[in-house]
């Protein structure tokens, strides 16, 4: 029997630790990315990483988003599992050719005759007063590229489950950071282990109203619930964790059994995956279930601001949640 | 350095004459029959496409058989190359199985890429063969990757990368030189310069005479050679890749050659006259190298035409039997996209 | 052996070429590369070059001729070499370049013209899904959702005040109570069931569904809860139709469109209403409340049903922006393509028959508003004016007022206002 040791670290430490555990186990596993060496990262995530592993493994690149994503693409088309970080996750326009020209349609391109086995990490979201250029959440994007897979962590013991599943895939696999969970602190066990990719969890049971949200919609959803708790208002929150590929069974269920549902998330809401949530769920066996239509909860559609106001009206907030879930859970009540 | 390329007519010329005696007569022979193939096998895929037996575009190499050949002529079996969209000629030149390559400019299931890929995107990957990237430039930037997986393996093999002059004017040449440069990765980074990046004379799109003289911003070696001199390609080649092998880093190969065909199968030729494309009909590489050889007394004129015949029938053959494989299935193709 | 000289396929989407010259005589010796012939594509005019060494022969196509591709257009003959049998009586296929396009033109047009059959009840999926399993005749329910939606709790409700279903072989005791299951709002589908119908052939039956029962049950409730008030005068149009002319040009060029009178109407309406606010008023929970913006409703017929498409801020707008606004409404609602929001909300309805020749009539008031406005047809009356009889362009305008809400004078004034207003239209500047 093994004893799972379990303590409370942050977000930002679960990633790392994933990281450094991987690269023990394999050596094939590397990081690049810039600043990732000496400077341990933009957010300090790789802090520690380049004494363990020398400068060869934790790989300090120039600014060069295309290459680097070419690099990673190119070392994962030879055998190697490399994890890319990009700085911020708006700096992956620079690197979108390599990402949906070259890695997401190699395999398939190419017969089925090879694999890109590599993670992309993009810190993603709003909220640190970082504007336009350095807050986006671009998910959507990628979503629509046969080949990529997308995972949005929402809590330390997913981040870490999640990334050590996506390093270990055989696909390109987006892993985005949301920014603002690096400092959340959860329980998570010491030990390696894998979370599977296409796996949502039920984060909060409830029977009134389904809140389908991923990242740090999660967070807001849950105390979003709580305050709604206080007025009866029961609600289930269900976080996909990966979006593609996506557990649609676990996001029908919890609609059938609520009948009523709200989707958010921090993209602009037009063209957003909350879209896509929306149809899925409508296109199944849940519509039969509904009792209200469904609602979507997403960003404005603007760039990110600078000012403070600006920035968190730019995005669903609890309130914003609270507001939206009550008054659909109330509908035709 | 101006390079000037001589018009072939009686009397076969190259500037690395010396390697008629050094390299094998089989090697010599070897690179004669790959250009040939190269060659018929573009017309044979012109005369395909043509009947309507195609269902893409197709971007022809015909004019530039000597750079494909003399680059990979260098290599090791083991050794590898990424290339591009006008890429029939180093598939052929790495060694490629012509039927299988037919197939696949057929989009049938049997191809190289099962016709998920066609003309544009043939990979041979066991063969060394990483694959063509339609993306102009887009190849340049993964080639960085599989060097530094090379290099991080401590391994002897490397990798040619090829891109067309257009291509030396993405931001991802540039990204992608300077990194492989910094990091003295095993890769030779060749331009397959024909002049055109499609409609646009390279004298129209950049300042400078030679794409080569870009190396001096990344400190790397930059050579531009007569690239319809297979024996000129093959020395510059082989130099860089004792460089790349060595753990010096890469080099930058401009190979000065022509497309006699348009861009691909919709191209109206308005931006070149007939008489230009005439011209560099008579610098053939192949009748030049034909001409070279037997000068030289390395082959009899019955040898060159007895390599040449073997081609096109080897091309013929590979046509006709491709013809009748099965078409794909579309059948769970959505199962293919992901790896397990 | 004779090589074929084809029509070529230049283009991933070419099925035919027109050809154009040949740049060689038949009987030539030309040389393989060298130009034989000239076609046009969709794209441009195209030189193909000579496929192999030889002499040209067997020479089929000729200038305009639309070729498939791949169809042999002549051969290059060795020397002494004779025509391919098969090709001796073949002719080239041609196909006449209009009638080809005509082909592509029927191919890419499609019918898409389809009605979309409004839905008869607004219901959301689980309580249709309980309906139908609890039996439950949907149009027998008002939803408590949004715009009278039905939810599941309205179903479920309803279900519980509904007698329990007489099995055959179930006795069942005591009497229940019919009239609790009733609705508050008046439902039409209950209107006189003692009175016999007529002993005739049935054409057809019509179920009072969708937008007919909203119509029925909204005028139901405005005929028997608010009592009308109905006043009527008749209007000089000779300045209304005089303003009318001299804006119709200038209106269409800035507009596009030409300035019909409910617009002229609508703009006086817009203009005279702010000083009658009970006119342009609602009753709500023992309050009236006096409306600041003017939402006009303007009464539209489509198929049977009656619309009413709404023109926010009528006051803010001029007589340009209100022809735009209720071209496009109209127009929009002919097509059924307003949002159910365009056809909510108006605070003052006009309904103008005159286009039907009709010369007055009374309207019903389209609830929550307090009055609306009936337009009859323009008649050349004789009057007397300056002592003598003329004829003069008479419209009649019946206002027709909640009396809960305004009174007879209220009604009146309005009516006496927008008549100076029309008959002096220059007030509307």
């Amino acid at each position: 029997m093994t004893t799972q040791t379990t303590r409370e670290i942050t977000y930002l430490e679960a990633v790392r630790e994933a990281l450094v555990q991987e690269m023990r186990a394999d050596k094939e596993v590397f990081l690049i990315g810039e600043d990732v060496g000496t400077y341990g990262g933009a957010f300090g995530v790789s802090k520690g990483m380049l004494e363990e592993f020398g400068h060869e493994r934790v790989r300090d690149t120039p600014i060069s988003e295309a290459a680097i994503a070419g690099a990673a693409t190119g070392a994962a088309l030879m055998g190697m599992r490399p994890v890319m970080e990009v700085m911020f996750m708006d700096f992956l326009t620079i690197s979108t050719n390599q990402l949906v020209n070259q890695a997401a349609k190699m395999r398939f391109m190419f017969g089925g005759k090879c694999s890109i086995p590599m993670v992309i990490r993009a810190p993603s979201g709003s909220g640190t007063g970082a504007a336009a250029q350095h807050s986006q959440s671009l998910e959507a994007w990628f979503v629509n590229v046969p080949g990529i897979k997308v995972v949005a962590p929402s809590s330390p013991y997913d981040a870490k489950g999640l990334l050590i599943a996506a390093i270990r895939d055989n696909n390109p696999v987006l892993f985005m950071e949301h920014k603002l969970l690096y400092r959340l602190k959860g329980p998570v066990p010491e030990e390696s282990y894998c979370i599977p990719l296409q796996s949502a969890e039920v984060k909060r049971e409830g029977r009134d109203l389904t809140i389908v949200a991923y990242s740090i919609m999660v967070p807001r959803a849950l105390e979003a619930a709580e305050k709604l708790a206080a007025e009866g208002i029961d609600i289930e929150v269900v976080d996909p964790r990966s979006l593609n590929p996506l557990d649609e069974e676990t996001i029908i269920r919890s609609v059938c059994k609520t009948g009523r549902v709200l989707i958010a998330h921090e993209a602009p809401l037009t063209g957003g995956f909350g879209g896509e949530l929306a149809a899925v769920i409508a296109e199944s066996e849940a519509f039969d279930y509904l009792d209200a239509p469904i609602r979507r909860l997403g960003g404005l559609n603007v760039p990110i601001p600078y000012n403070r106001t600006l920035e968190r009206a730019a995005v669903p907030q609890v309130e914003d949640i609270v507001t939206a879930a009550r008054a659909l859970a109330q509908e035709g009540k | 350095m101006t390079v000037v390329i001589p018009e072939v007519d009686e009397v076969g010329t190259s500037s690395s004459q010396h390697l008629l005696v050094e390299l094998p007569h089989e090697k010599l022979a070897w690179m004669l029959q790959r250009m040939c193939e190269i060659r018929y096998f573009e017309e044979k895929a012109e005369d395909l496409y043509i009947r309507g037996l195609v269902h893409g575009t197709m971007h022809l190499s015909i004019g530039q058989e000597a750079g494909s050949v003399g680059s990979i002529a260098t290599l090791r079996p083991e050794d590898l190359i990424i290339h591009h969209h006008r890429g029939h000629g180093h598939t052929i030149a790495k060694g490629a199985n012509l039927t299988t390559m037919m197939a696949e400019f057929l989009g049938r299931e049997s191809g190289y890429c099962r016709g998920r890929g066609g003309s544009m995107h043939i990979a041979d990957i066991p063969g060394g063969n990483l694959g063509a990237t339609g993306v102009v430039g887009g190849g340049i930037p993964t080639a960085v990757g599989i060097a530094l997986a090379l290099q991080m393996h401590r391994s002897e093999q490397i990798l040619l990368s090829y891109f067309g002059d257009g291509a030396t004017n993405e931001g991802e040449f540039h990204e992608s030189l300077n990194m492989a440069s910094t990091w003295k990765l095993p890769v030779v980074f060749i331009c397959d310069n024909n002049q055109y990046g499609m409609s646009m004379h390279v004298s129209k799109v950049m300042n400078i005479e030679n794409i080569s003289t870009r190396a001096a911003s990344y400190g790397i070696p930059g050579k531009t050679v007569d690239g319809n001199d297979v024996l000129a390609v093959y020395e510059a080649v082989l130099e860089a890749d004792e460089r790349a092998r060595s753990g010096e880093g890469p080099s930058l190969i401009d190979c000065l050659s022509y497309r006699w065909r348009g861009h691909s199968k919709s191209d109206r030729n308005l931006y070149r006259t007939a008489q230009e494309i005439d011209e560099w009909k008579h610098k053939c590489p192949i009748r030049r190298f034909k001409n070279v050889l037997v000068d030289a007394a390395v082959m009899t004129t019955d040898e060159v035409e007895t390599l040449d015949q073997a081609a096109k029938m080897a091309v013929d053959r590979a046509a006709e039997e491709a013809l009748t494989f099965p078409e794909p299935s579309p059948e769970n193709m959505e199962d293919e996209v992901y790896a397990p | 052996m004779a090589t074929e000289v084809i029509m070529p396929k230049v283009d991933m989407v070419m099925e035919t070429g027109t050809f154009v010259e040949w740049l060689k005589k038949e009987g030539e010796h030309v040389n393989k590369g060298d130009p034989l012939f000239v076609i046009d594509t969709d794209k441009a005019a195209i030189e193909l070059e000579s496929p192999a060494d030889g002499i040209l022969a067997g020479v089929k196509a000729r200038i305009n001729d639309v070729i498939p591709v791949t169809e042999i257009i002549a051969y290059i003959l060795a020397p002494g070499e004779a025509l391919p049998v098969k090709s001796v009586p073949q002719q080239v296929v041609t196909i006449s370049a209009p009638a080809r396009s005509k082909v592509r033109a029927a191919e890419t047009v499609t019918s898409v013209s389809k009605t979309i059959e409004p839905r008869d009840v607004r219901v959301t999926p689980v309580a249709r899904r309980l309906a139908k399993e609890l039996q439950i005749d949907l149009t027998q329910l008002t939803g408590r959702g949004p715009r009278g939606r039905i939810h599941k709790a309205d179903v479920l409700a309803f279900q519980t005040q509904q007698p329990p279903v007489e099995h055959p072989g179930v006795l069942t005791v005591g009497v229940t109570s019919v009239e609790s299951a009733t609705p508050m709002i008046p439902a039409i589908t209950r209107v006189a069931p003692q009175i016999a119908l007529p002993d005739a052939r049935r054409k057809q039956v019509v179920p009072v569904a969708g937008a007919r029962k909203i119509i029925a049950e909204r005028m139901v409730h405005s005929a028997f809860t608010a009592p009308h008030i109905n006043l009527s005068l008749k209007v000089d149009m000779t300045e209304a139709i005089r303003l009318r002319e001299r804006v119709l040009e200038p209106l269409k060029i800035q507009t596009g469109q030409r300035v019909s009178f409910t617009a002229i109407l609508a703009r006086a309406v817009a203009t005279v209403l702010p000083h009658h606010p009970y006119l342009n008023a609602s009753l709500s929970d023992g309050n009236i409340i006096l409306w600041e913006d003017i939402h006009l409703g303007i009464a539209t017929s489509v198929e049977e049903n009656l619309i009413v498409p709404v023109i926010r801020e009528a006051q803010n707008r001029n007589l340009g922006q209100l022809v735009m606004a209720m071209a496009d409404l109209t127009d929009r609602a002919r097509n059924r393509r307003l949002t159910p929001a365009e056809m909510m909300g108006s605070t003052f309805t006009i309904s103008n028959l005159g286009m039907f020749g009709i010369e007055s009539f009374t309207a019903i008031i389209n609830p929550p508003e307090s009055a609306i406005l009936a337009v009859g047809r323009m008649v050349d009356t004789p009057v007397a004016h300056e002592g003598q009889i003329v004829l003069r362009p008479m419209m009649e305008l019946t206002a027709s007022a909640d009396h809960r809400v305004s009174d007879g004078a209220t009604v009146a004034r309005f009516l006496a206002d927008l008549k100076v207003t029309l008959e002096n239209p220059y007030l509307l500047i």
